[in-house]
């Protein structure tokens, strides 16, 4: 696991942009890193910090705890450029804002930064407005592989410092087949006797992730079936969790990324999304 | 340290040596450096010769009686100057191999010669000589019989020398002690004793038949010559060879022709120098030591057993992952039936659960009703710290790992190849058994080499062992360990931690010994057993040493295999798993212990809290009734201690006879929780404690089973009996009759708990009618056979003689389901009128159903768990006619989600023996995977139990379609395509029966009840 070691914000003055500051203030703090806020105009000469602030709704108390930078370019890659320039950072932006905020889940921006980037990114969802955010419960959807679980890694030690309950998430889906990655633990397929092999199939699940990650934070295993986007939605929005946890490739391409795609859709909370490399 | 002549830097394979002043300085001195070398040799396989001119018991007294274990029988104690040879067989008396014995006519020369020689020179110095009479075969002449030289050390020789020289010649005798060996050779040559052996150690003139060159002759012709040792790879050691006082030393005698070849060394002080082929090397005992712990180092560190290298006898961990690790540690589970113990990393790592389980020791955890197996100490925790570093997996790199169960022997093998984050690389190697001999110990061993480093290794084994354990329902458990350190030049008893140097390349091993006793609190014998734990050790150790308790360990594994070994030619990974079946199985039963059964999971894991199920009764106590009926006997007696619970139980729920526990534990009383949190976070409420009522009928049949295979009658009229009567009075009470005149079980929950809530359930209802008859058919043979001791036992039951024609009348009369114009058995009333959903569409799920759907749409369904009817088609098949079987199985078999371990091996044997071989096979692979595939994640907890007997029930019973007739046991195989030979032993009637079957379908079966002509 990589700590990051800067928090990027990137805002467009928009209301909906400035959604995600909360999200990324919160993050800094509870990392001990800087909070970067990152403007990138279309054109022209990037203007100093003093001049910014106003133009992204950063009221004097905001600017007394960020550093403010402005890009110039195409928005998506401009950002892409001041993470990279970064060692390990953790982009927190909004799905969509502008002419995109009415879309179903990522604007073009998002996107390309989603697809680009190899860094963790939290896309906010545009509507949940500034008010304040603090992280208590996270949602970690799982596959329940190893992989899974070192990705998740990071999101793990983020609930930890906050002392946030981690709703560890697995769905059954009738149609997929089991991971068959070697150390992988899907549901079990034998189910002799429901009251001993349940709790026991939860301990172990919960063991496994927790070997990524130690000491763990609070882990509670949840299993729900069924088409595994709509699932975790349902399950955030009913047990009111503060963010959630999803690892992908981040190949955003027709057909790819269901899952992702279908979280971000409607979310009912910030989605952290983690390399699954 | 002094630099050794080249031919002592080779390994020799067989060492003579003398014993005072070469060994030990004299024979006050502490000789355990010594021995610990030479243990050490002895276990290396090296053969070690005394050579000695005292008796036996004083070697024994200061070096050989604390050598004990079969290492022993290597060693042999050639005393009384070439007249006897002792050896050893393992335990610690010596055994007298060889003596020379004088004739009486040498008897009275010898005393004869002796008395002539003293008075030659009592007549020549008028000096005080004594004679020494009482040594075997030979005279001593006490030439200096003074207090100063009573007994003089070795080292005082020159000194005895002078002195002795001095008196002699002072008194007249001028040629001293050269002229006493002249007058004793003439005595003997003129007294008719020519060969008589004249000797001296200065002080004494020896006068015997034999000498040291007897011994070596000894060594050469009945040591080195049976075992085919060449001379050039024996050793002679010794401190006397050169010349004293001009006569030759008394080990120059080992110089003999037969010898030629062999190396001679001498580590005396030699004043006359020695001649060849003796090469002298000085330092005394001290480098005689350095010259043994020169051999040891050439003499690698060994195990005492060697790993199974057939692939068909073994289960190997893949690449090390260590998120499985739960799982490889219940595969790898070592255990007798008494004690089991997972195959934990001895080390330790994040996701390590090491537990030791005592069968039947129990306890609730704290806050819970629920007893559950007590987790026993990690006794297998031994943790390297190499110069600060623990050695671990979670540091540095694994260059090599691999655990390999060795089922042949019953062994957990490991390999680790190690570099450390400082680049040490450390190799090590270790074995783990629990004893199938003495089923109360367990045993380790661990052999690390430090590849490229040396310096100082810490080892703490087990630090947090508590010694004694008592659980809450009052037992106790006692645990006593043992350590042995066997290094490069030493093996040595150490304590549970220690540090120790090691030296690059070499080989340190750690054997750990531990002894588990229990007793049931106010037992009687309670505090003397507990306290037994370190006794019975170190009567183990002493008996048979770690060597021998391998050994015998090695060999009732053998015994097993002899017992129930299947043997599959063709297809290798079946093979496997019928050997991963049969040796978990045996691992999990104590013949000798029938107050404990088996746990769903065995002594493998913590899972279902070592709860006994139907399990038990129905999927693996065949195996036993087939192979090991003193298991199965022990078995079904637990059953038969737990009657009274049953009974109970009946009453409390207003019923008559027995109604066994669902799940039971140490009692008997049902222990089946009342409700549970589901990772949805639902409460479900548990139904199978109080409606799985078929168990009783389980039982029951488990019963008659085994009496009818065995035909144990003391068994059935000491326990069995009374089982099938109780059962079948419970159903009696049980059954209610309905208005279409039929008797009904209402309100149960059969094996398929998609479907918890049902009325005559297929299972339970035919279960229950067979109890019943069976119960009738007992009361009637019972009268009839032991007529005295029925009339005993239907007093103590109450037994009302119209009780037999009632359960006949209610089995009759017991509905059954079938529909009778096609034969299809309704699984339960209603069941057909339930949604047919079809799984086609689930085919590639490896979920159950009832996590895809949800268990609400699955009760409504016609989906079931596990086999209900076709478990009837595999217990009673002879029930329905053919055609009905092919269509209960195929109905049902298209409805069934396998969500139970228990459910594919049923329909592997039912297939089987329907002649759907494709199909069987599929569900026998199915339920071999369910333990040993990679990424089920299913065993965890523990190895599943009841699926193991269900893979031999699904081989022996279907693939090899085992039955008996009137004329004994028969086969009508059903072979998949590539198994071309099908073996196995069974027992019938107190007769062992080898079967076989082959491709063709030919079968055999031999065996002792064959022979009058049967097929």
């Amino acid at each position: 696991m990589i700590e990051p070691r800067v928090v990027l914000a990137p805002l467009d003055g928009s209301c909906a942009a400035a959604s995600a500051l909360p999200i990324a203030r919160a993050l800094a703090q509870a990392w001990d890193v800087s909070l970067h806020v990152v403007h990138i105009a279309p054109g022209g000469d990037a203007r100093a910090a003093l001049d910014l602030a106003p133009e992204l709704g950063l009221d004097p108390a905001d600017v007394g705890n960020v550093v403010l930078d402005e890009r110039v370019g195409d928005a998506g890659e401009a950002i892409v450029r001041a993470a990279d320039e970064w060692r390990d950072p953790v982009i927190v932006l909004c799905s969509r804002t502008g002419a995109h905020a009415e879309l179903p889940t990522l604007g073009p921006v998002s996107a390309r930064v989603l697809a680009r980037c190899r860094y963790p990114v939290v896309i906010v969802p545009p509507h949940r407005g500034r008010q304040p955010w603090a992280l208590r419960v996270m949602l970690v959807p799982h596959v329940g592989t190893p992989t899974a679980s070192c990705a998740t890694a990071l999101a793990m030690d983020l609930a930890r410092r906050v002392a946030a309950t981690v709703r560890v998430l697995h769905v059954a889906c009738p149609r997929d087949a089991p991971p068959r990655e070697p150390g992988a633990l899907a549901t079990p397929r034998y189910v002799d006797q429901q009251h001993h092999e349940w709790p026991a199939w939860a301990k172990e699940f919960v063991d496994r992730l927790a070997l990524a990650t130690f000491p763990p934070p609070s882990l509670r295993l949840a299993l729900v079936h069924g088409e595994p986007a709509s699932a975790i939605r349902t399950f955030a929005a009913e047990h009111q969790v503060d963010l959630i946890v999803l690892c992908s490739h981040r190949d955003l391409d027709p057909g790819r990324a269901t899952v992702l795609l279908g979280v971000l859709r409607d979310a009912p909370a910030p989605v952290l999304v983690l390399p699954y490399d | 340290m002094t630099s050794r002549p080249s031919f002592l830097e080779r390994a020799y394979r067989l060492l003579a040596f003398d014993w005072d002043g070469t060994a030990v300085v004299d024979r006050n001195e502490d000789a355990a450096a010594v021995r610990h070398v030479l243990e050490r040799l002895l276990r290396a396989d090296v053969l070690i010769a005394v050579v000695t001119g005292t008796n036996v018991g004083n070697i024994e007294a200061q070096f050989s009686l604390a050598i004990q274990g079969p290492h022993k029988s290597k060693l042999w104690l050639c005393t009384n100057r070439g007249s006897e040879v002792y050896g050893f067989d393992g335990a610690s008396p010596s055994i007298l191999r060889y003596q020379r014995r004088a004739t009486e006519d040498e008897d009275r020369k010898l005393t004869r010669i002796a008395e002539e020689v003293r008075a030659d020179i009592v007549a020549r110095t008028g000096l005080p000589i004594e004679v020494i009479p009482n040594r075997l075969n030979r005279r001593k002449i006490d030439l200096i019989p003074t207090a100063e030289w009573r007994d003089p050390p070795k080292s005082a020789l020159p000194e005895l020398l002078d002195a002795v020289e001095a008196r002699l010649r002072g008194a007249g005798l001028a040629g001293g002690l050269r002229e006493v060996f002249e007058i004793a050779e003439r005595a003997c040559r003129e007294l008719g004793l020519p060969d008589a052996r004249v000797t001296s150690d200065v002080k004494h003139i020896e006068i015997g038949l034999t000498d040291k060159s007897d011994s070596l002759k000894w060594v050469v012709h009945d040591i080195a010559e049976p075992r085919a040792i060449p001379r050039r790879d024996l050793l002679v050691v010794g401190d006397e060879f050169g010349p004293t006082a001009g006569f030759p030393g008394s080990d120059d005698k080992m110089v003999i022709p037969e010898a030629r070849g062999a190396a001679f060394v001498s580590v005396g002080r030699e004043p006359g120098g020695v001649l060849p082929p003796v090469v002298h090397v000085g330092g005394g005992p001290p480098r005689f030591r350095d010259i043994l712990a020169a051999q040891a180092e050439l003499h690698p560190v060994t195990f005492p057993l060697a790993p199974t290298s057939d692939g068909d006898w073994v289960i190997a961990e893949g690449p090390l992952v260590p998120s499985r690790e739960h799982e490889v540690e219940s595969i790898f589970s070592v255990g007798n039936g008494y004690v089991g113990s997972r195959g934990s990393l001895a080390e330790g790592s994040l996701l390590s659960a090491p537990a030791t389980f005592v069968a039947g020791v129990f306890d609730e955890a704290p806050g819970s009703t629920m007893p559950e197996l007590v987790v026993g100490p990690d006794w297998a925790h031994v943790q390297a710290t190499i110069q600060g570093a623990p050695l671990t997996l979670s540091r540095g790199e694994a260059i090599e790992h691999r655990r390999v169960l060795d089922m042949r022997q019953g062994v957990l093998w490991r390999e680790w190849r190690h570099r450390d984050e400082a680049g040490r690389v450390t190799r090590v190697r270790g074995l783990r058994f629990a004893s199938l001999a003495d089923r109360h110990l367990l045993g380790q061993s661990i052999a690390m080499t430090p590849e490229n480093y040396g310096g100082e290794v810490a080892v703490e084994g087990a630090p947090q062992l508590p010694l004694s354990v008592e659980t809450h329902r009052g037992v106790q458990m006692a645990f006593s360990i043992v350590n042995f350190l066997e290094g490069p030049c030493a093996f040595r008893r150490v304590p549970i931690a220690f540090t120790t140097g090691v030296r690059p390349g070499r080989t340190y091993r750690l054997d750990r010994m531990i002894s588990v006793e229990t007793a049931r609190r106010g037992e009687p014998d309670g505090p003397v057993a507990l306290q037994g734990a370190d006794a019975h050790l170190e009567d183990a150790l002493a008996r048979e040493g770690l060597e021998g308790i391998v050994g015998a360990h090695v060999r009732a594994w053998e015994e097993v295999w002899r017992s129930c070994d299947v043997e599959v030619q063709g297809d290798a990974a079946a093979q496997r798993a019928l050997r991963f079946a049969v040796y978990h199985l045996v691992s999990a039963a104590d013949p000798e212990d029938e107050h404990v059964s088996i746990g769903a999971r065995g002594l493998t894991g913590h899972g279902y809290g070592g709860h006994v199920f139907w399990d038990t009764d129905v999927y693996m106590l065949p195996f036993f009734t087939w192979t090991r009926p003193a298991s199965a006997r022990a078995l079904l007696m637990y059953r038969y201690h737990t009657l009274a619970a049953a009974r109970d139980r009946a009453k409390r729920m207003g019923y008559a006879g027995a109604l066994y526990a669902w799940e039971s534990a140490d009692t008997g009383e049902d222990v089946t929780p009342a409700a549970y949190a589901a990772p949805d976070g639902e409460v479900v409420l548990v139904f199978t404690g109080t409606r799985e009522q078929h168990i009783s009928a389980d039982v029951a049949w488990a019963v008659w089973t085994y009496w009818q295979t065995s035909a144990d009658d003391a068994f059935l009229i000491d326990a069995g009996a009374e089982i099938v009567i109780e059962t079948a009075r419970f159903w009696a009470s049980r059954a209610v009759r309905r208005s279409d005149a039929a008797w009904h079980i209402e309100g149960v929950e059969g094996p398929d708990e998609y479907h918890d809530l049902v009325d005559d359930d297929a299972y339970t209802n035919w279960m229950a009618r067979w109890n019943l008859e069976r119960a009738a058919e007992v009361t009637d043979l019972f009268a009839r056979r032991w007529p005295q001791r029925w009339r005993a036992l239907a007093t103590r039951l109450a037994f009302d003689a119209d009780e037999p024609r009632r359960w006949r009348e209610l089995a009759a009369g017991m509905y059954l389901g079938i529909d009778p114009s096609t034969g299809l058995v309704e699984q339960f009333r209603g069941y057909l009128g339930l949604d047919p959903l079809d799984l086609t569409p689930y085919a590639r799920r490896r979920t159950p159903m009832t996590v895809l759907l949800g268990r609400e749409r699955i009760a409504r369904s016609q989906i079931i768990k596990q086999p209900d009817v076709v478990m009837l088609l595999h217990l009673f098949p002879e029930r329905l006619p053919p055609a009905a079987r092919e269509l209960n199985f195929r109905f049902y078999d298209a409805r069934t989600d396998h969500g139970s371990s228990l459910s594919p091996a049923i329909h592997a044997a039912v297939a089987a023996r329907l002649g759907d071989v494709k199909l069987a096979e599929r569900y026998f692979r199915q339920t071999a995977a369910i333990d040993l595939d990679n990424d089920m994640g299913n065993a965890a907890a523990g190895v599943h139990f009841g699926a193991l007997g269900g893979l031999w029930q699904a081989a022996v019973l279907g693939f090899a379609g085992l039955t008996t007739g009137p004329r004994g046991p028969s086969l009508s195989p059903q072979l998949p395509a590539n198994w071309r030979q099908m073996t196995f032993p069974i027992a019938w009637r107190g007769q062992r029966y080898e079967m076989s079957t082959d491709e063709t379908a030919a079968a055999t079966a031999s065996g002792p009840a064959l022979a009058a002509g049967a097929p």
